[in-house]
């Protein structure tokens, strides 16, 4: 038993602590992919060629390439590629919200379930197993039954549903955690519980709960695209990718996919790349879990 | 054991009751007269509006409208529909075959292919292997409306094998029609399931149990159904749960796209046109369903794996 | 003639990383009623031998020399031989009897499984046979036994459950992998026992795995000990563990602590045992 034991501050890293990704092609592909499209998102309505609501009567449901349209158009005429780019803010915006709102709280009920344990969790468990009962999509129907369609209404709807996946996850994580003896042992040195939570406890459950979020994201992008496309999201004249397929879905019918074409592809390729991240982190730590 | 199945049971009333609660009081949390909200922008006689306030007990205390509508409910009486003056309750009726086909008919496809795909990805690894992976990978990255419109164009508009829109008449036509909706969420789940199987399954190829079960000299079927398949089954059917949720809720959107009228566009029609009683009507049978279905999972799983009925409460 | 016996066994296995060698040229025999003890550290190749005589031997490895069990080269055995073989003649017990039941099996039927399977008994007469060896291992109310599940057992009990199906099938070799490694003490002492008892009234063939020197000079007549993959020293039990040759075999008898032994120094590591004898082989 030679040599200092040391400092008990240090972080002590377990089996699920983030870690540098090694070398996969497809995840750089997908982190590069998502970056484009937050870029767009964000510059969208600056670089798109046209006024993504000018009519032209003229060219309905123009295939790509025909005169100054690269993408073609929709079934007023109006030039899918603006659309496209401007759509981008407010189909990914919705998702935000879901993500950042059901992580939060997630977070907050699952940590301080697992923490603090006894009574405390026994309530909170109950409440999230009661939250279980009702699938995300519902929840948003309804919600907007009460309150009215719009891009805000289904996000706070998705994000209470979302949180009883990460609200669990996280309070068995803690919960295992907390029963580790480094967990006494700082303890007994002394450090304060708040402590030990935010400095060793935390960064040991952030790898879950980082896939987690990160698949959380693509299910929110699915099901509030689903919502626009049901009507019920965001509202004309705005529009997202979503509400373009569902108006686009006449001109399919028609013989011209392009309107449903560009925007599902979108959507499918951030779906996908999103996927992969998630289950990236979840092989990666996978026997460890 | 019968505590567990108490608990259970119990467990299940108690989160209807208190759902009941939510999908009834919210109709209060909207800021505004809820009369004037039940009736939107709609035209209608003064009889109706007093239906409308015997319905939902709007001269009354919150709480004795609370039971005068969940005994109608339990009874079966949901009220009146605003938009198409019917009898709720036959107004979802009508429309309850039509869903419950599709979701049949999608499930016997995922069933099928993804319990098949699944065991044969965790028999075969290498390239058999890889490729079901990546098409899965694929399919199950592909939302339920977008698939739906990439089956209307193949099969529709494209090689007109299939109608792309309405229910058919009589049994073999509404099957007919349903071959494509039910085709598109079957895409979209049989994904799930695949990886689901695979994983479980490969999770048991690689135990010991089975490797101690081989060095005894247990081979081929016996080896295969009792040591693998049974051993998968609990996770398989946990899967189940999210199964169920996904369908009841993606039947609605596959509805609404291949124009069919079942109980999920009678849903997103009657949200647009702010039929409330029939929302709520459909809301609580959705979670109904849900929390039937979890329950039976639930109650058929000490069947299968043994060590369930020690633990309990929160796993 | 030796029931068993092995001669210049070899075992690599190819991966991504490159070739490792598990097994170089080990030879030794287990004649009938004989136990054979193969003692050293982990990694040394003891279980992976014992995998090579079942013919278990992971996917994808190259295997040279040869096993002959009764005039049958398992190296070079047809399935169904090597089936035959693992149905009847060789049984294995292992460290862990926990992970090696299938948790949701009955007691009962995991016991008689492989024999019904096989076609060797109908379930009847094996689940007689089974409650009777039961009784063999001191296990008390078989009958209730049969019906449980192993998370209703302790390790103990489940250990001498893993004895009674792998002498179901009447084998004539049995390969104990530290069987009481997991085991506390007491419960230690009852299976090492029973071992013994079993092995003497059915002439059972035994090799048996232990890192533990002192357990294995409790149950066998021979030891091999090995290291890296190589038998570095065998010979009968007294001899190799009272008069050791190999320096490596020193090492490992005086890096245990004993009774009585001297308290003021520490113990040495095999290293350090290694290096004063002058050899590092």
């Amino acid at each position: 038993m030679t040599g200092q034991i040391p400092a008990a501050d240090a972080l002590l890293r377990t089996d699920t602590t983030v870690r540098l990704p090694r070398r996969d092609p497809w995840l750089f592909a997908s982190i590069g992919w998502l970056a484009l499209v937050v870029l767009i998102a964000i510059v969208g309505p600056w670089i798109a060629p046209y006024d993504p609501n000018t009519v032209d009567l003229r060219a309905i449901n123009a295939p790509p390439g025909t005169a100054g349209h690269l993408l073609g158009t929709d079934q007023l005429g109006r030039d899918l590629l603006s659309r496209l780019l401007v759509g981008a803010r407010l189909t990914l915006i919705g998702p935000l919200i879901v993500i950042v709102g059901s992580t939060l709280l997630g977070v907050i009920i699952g940590g301080v379930s697992g923490w603090i344990g006894g009574w405390v969790d026994g309530l909170l468990s109950r409440i999230i197993d009661f939250l279980f009962a009702f699938p995300g999509l519902l929840l948003a129907i309804f919600a907007v039954a009460l309150f009215g369609p719009g891009v805000v209404t289904p996000a706070i709807a998705l994000a209470i549903a979302f949180t009883p996946i990460g609200a669990r996850l996280m309070r068995n994580l803690v919960m295992r955690e907390v029963r580790k003896d480094y967990v006494s042992s700082l303890r007994v040195l002394g450090f304060s519980g708040v402590g030990i939570f935010v400095r060793h406890v935390f960064p040991n459950v952030s790898a879950p709960m980082l896939s987690q979020t990160v698949l959380g994201f693509s299910y929110a992008v699915v099901d509030l695209a689903a919502i626009s496309y049901l009507g019920l999201g965001v509202q004309p004249p705005e529009f997202d990718w979503g509400l373009m397929i569902s108006e686009g879905q006449q001109s399919l019918l028609a013989g011209a996919p392009w309107p449903v074409l560009w925007p599902s592809i979108m959507i499918v390729l951030v779906v996908i790349a999103f996927n992969h991240m998630g289950e990236y982190i979840i092989d990666r730590y996978q026997r460890r879990f | 054991m019968w505590r567990f199945i108490l608990i259970r049971l119990a467990g299940g009333a108690v989160t209807l009751v208190l759902a009941s609660f939510i999908v009834f009081g919210a109709m209060y949390l909207v800021p505004g007269d809820p009369l004037s909200n039940l009736i939107g922008g709609m035209n209608i006689t003064s009889e109706q509006i007093a239906i409308i306030r015997n319905q939902y007990g709007l001269d009354l205390p919150f709480w004795e409208r609370y039971v005068v509508w969940a005994t109608g409910a339990v009874r079966g009486d949901f009220g009146l529909s605003l938009q198409f003056q019917q009898n709720v309750t036959n107004l979802i009726a009508s429309r309850i075959p039509t869903t419950a086909m599709l979701v049949v008919m999608s499930t016997v496809w995922i069933v099928l292919g993804g319990l098949v795909l699944g065991a044969v990805a965790a028999f075969k690894a290498g390239r058999v292997d890889r490729a079901i992976i990546g098409t899965t990978a694929i399919t199950a990255a592909v939302p339920v409306f977008i698939t739906s419109l990439l089956l209307i164009y193949t099969f529709s508009v494209g090689l007109r094998w299939f109608p792309a829109f309405g229910n058919g008449t009589g049994f073999w036509d509404q099957v007919y029609h349903l071959v494509l909706p039910s085709l598109a969420m079957g895409i979209f789940y049989i994904g799930l399931v695949t990886r689901t199987t695979r994983a479980a399954m490969r999770t048991e190829l690689e135990s010991d149990y089975v490797a101690v079960a081989r060095i005894r000299g247990i081979v081929g079927r016996p080896l295969f159904s009792r040591h693998i398949f049974r051993t998968s089954l609990p996770t398989i059917m946990t899967l189940s749960s999210v199964l169920i949720a996904g369908m009841l809720v993606s039947s609605q959107i596959v509805e609404v796209s291949f124009g069919l009228s079942g109980i999920g566009s009678l849903l997103i029609q009657s949200v647009k046109s702010v039929d409330f009683a029939v929302v709520q009507a459909i809301t609580m049978l959705v979670i109904t369903v849900f929390v039937v279905t979890n329950l039976i999972v639930d109650l058929l799983m000490p069947l299968i794996d043994p060590r369930v009925v020690r633990g309990g409460g929160n796993r | 003639m030796p029931l068993l016996s092995i001669r210049g066994l070899s075992l690599s296995i190819s991966g991504r990383r490159g070739t490792n060698v598990v097994l170089t040229d080990v030879s030794f025999d287990v004649d009938e009623g004989e136990c054979v003890a193969l003692v050293g550290e982990s990694g040394s190749g003891k279980s992976m031998t014992t995998k090579c005589i079942v013919g278990a031997q992971p996917e994808g490895s190259e295997i040279s020399g040869s096993v002959d069990f009764a005039g049958t080269d398992i190296t070079r055995a047809s399935r169904s031989t090597l089936l035959r073989m693992r149905r009847a003649e060789v049984a294995m017990i292992y460290q862990d009897p926990r992970s090696g039941i299938n948790p949701i099996q009955r007691v009962g039927d995991f016991v008689v499984e492989a024999v019904v399977a096989s076609g060797a008994l109908t379930q009847q007469a094996a689940r007689t046979r089974a409650i009777e060896l039961m009784r063999a291992v001191r296990l008390r109310n078989p009958e209730q036994i049969m019906m449980r599940y192993p998370f209703e057992l302790s390790g103990g009990m489940l250990q001498r459950v893993m004895i009674v199906s792998a002498l179901m099938g009447s084998p004539r070799l049995l390969l104990c992998d530290e069987p009481t490694t997991a085991l506390d003490v007491t419960n230690q002492a009852e299976v090492v026992n029973i071992l013994g008892d079993l092995q003497k009234k059915r002439r059972l063939a035994m090799v048996f795995i232990t890192h533990d020197l002192d357990l294995a000079a409790a149950i066998s007549d021979r030891v091999c000990v090995m290291r890296d993959g190589r038998i570095v020293e065998s010979g009968t039990t007294s001899q190799v563990l009272n008069a050791p040759s190999h320096p490596y075999t020193k090492a490992l008898l005086s890096s245990r602590p004993t009774l009585g032994g001297d308290t003021a120094t520490r113990l040495p590591t095999i290293a350090e045992t290694l290096a004063a004898e002058g050899a590092e082989r």
